[in-house]
């Protein structure tokens, strides 16, 4: 007989198998009349000829970033006024986040991902000749970026996801797709708008979220967790093993970063 | 939130659902692809729910549900994908064990066992997933621990959730 650890360690496989098969492959979203059931491999060469649906995030290489030295040790706004524009690679992002940071840790982003332009086309799109796929062309180029991977500091490793983006949405809906219990919204004497909250999803598990909508519509989500899955892989989920005790930053380096004009 | 920020940030997630629901990547993978593609569809109204990505993750678990026919098409072989064991530990072959019993279970069982002991959640909201009453889930998931060989007596992890 087993007992339910072994279950979790093969929900913990799967997962890894899961990670692995989605870093191979670019993930698309499909119209609904275009289902059809293909081996992964012929899924990479279909989405390597078309654009499915509303949707077509991009992976990139993975790789550690240790952070350069920053214009100052420690985090938060600078005097600089001036706006880089938003990173649309998740290397630029990668790039940005490295400066941002500064010394206070190291990262790896294991996930990278462009965001296309928020309202994708509806009009019907063109059938490959023999894919059976229905695909609607991508818009133009990615308006944003996402990335995710582990984070580590002095206080211990962690996950993280950051995504950067011009968004119509506001902070509070992040409150929501992240289950932060005691999620807070609050306006930033620039007019930003700022949601943060926590949250312990297990037993020893601690998470961080902070999402800033800036008057320009420009959006920074981030969240850190000393567990596996930050945001969790399903509402109320285990969410994974547990690194460290604690988070790898702080929640006030937490929000200290997601409002930094170092972006 | 548009579509696009959802995706970015739940995408992982659902296919990791998907592929411990399937047992198979590449099925996830396509699983993962189509509810994506009809939540676009109706993303204003998803949007504004309460719980939008617990409507996308019953999305899933009603189209895996739904794929009884395409399912059985496959080989019985398909429905794990092998891993060699290199080092001969114990717990990795019985890690390995475990998913090849859970891509056996039927997939009504293996739904509830998932969705408890993955998703987490309880009795009520498994039967309102799988639309059937919750004695049924518990009878389900009864018979799914012991296909698994699993017992409950045993030592569980921690990080156990039930309702």
């Amino acid at each position: 007989m087993s007992d339910l650890r072994t279950l979790h360690d093969a929900f913990a496989e799967l997962d890894r198998r899961a990670d692995a098969a989605a870093a191979g492959t670019a993930p698309i979203v499909r119209p609904r009349r275009a289902v059809r059931l293909v081996p992964v491999a012929a899924t990479v060469v279909a989405v390597a000829c078309l654009v499915a649906g509303a949707v077509w995030l991009v992976p990139g290489d993975s790789g550690t970033h240790t952070a350069s030295p920053p214009a100052t040790s420690s985090i938060g706004p600078s005097t600089t006024t001036a706006r880089d524009p938003i990173p649309t690679s998740p290397d630029d992002l990668v790039a940005r986040f490295k400066v941002v940071l500064g010394d206070t840790a190291t990262f790896e982003a294991e996930q990278k991902m462009g965001i296309p332009a928020p309202r994708p086309s509806k009009q019907p799109g063109t059938a490959q000749p023999g894919t059976g796929v229905t695909a609607t062309p991508l818009e133009g180029p990615s308006i944003g970026s996402f990335i995710a991977g582990t984070l580590t500091s002095a206080r211990g490793a962690g996950r993280f996801g950051l995504m950067m983006q011009p968004s119509e949405s506001e902070p509070s809906d992040w409150c929501k797709l992240s289950r932060k219990k005691d999620c807070v919204v609050s306006t930033l004497p620039d007019g930003s708008r700022l949601a943060t909250g926590t949250a312990r999803p297990a037993p020893g598990a601690e998470s961080y979220f902070a999402g800033l909508k800036r008057p320009d519509g420009t959006m920074i989500v981030m969240d850190v967790s000393n567990q596996e899955d930050p945001a969790g892989a399903v509402p109320e989920s285990p969410g994974g093993r547990i690194y460290s005790p604690q988070p790898p930053l702080t929640f006030e380096q937490l929000k200290a970063i997601v409002t930094s004009d170092k972006w | 939130m548009e579509f696009a920020e959802y995706v970015a940030r739940q995408r992982p997630a659902l296919m990791r659902f998907a592929t411990v629901l399937t047992c198979r990547t590449w099925l996830a993978e396509e699983l993962v692809s189509d509810v994506l593609g009809r939540a676009f569809e109706r993303w204003e109204r998803i949007s504004g729910m309460d719980e939008p990505h617990a409507y996308v993750r019953r999305m899933v678990v009603n189209e895996y549900l739904s794929w009884r026919r395409r399912l059985t098409r496959m080989s019985p072989r398909a429905e794990v994908e092998p891993r060699v064991i290199s080092d001969g530990a114990d717990e990795r072959a019985e890690r390995d064990a475990m998913i090849r019993r859970l891509a056996g279970l039927p997939r009504k069982q293996r739904a509830a066992v998932v969705l408890r002991y993955y998703a987490g959640l309880s009795d009520r909201e498994i039967a309102t997933q799988l639309g059937c009453r919750e004695p049924t889930v518990r009878s389900q998931i009864h018979r799914a621990l012991n296909a698994l060989r699993i017992d409950l007596t045993a030592t569980a992890p921690t990080f156990q959730e039930t309702s």
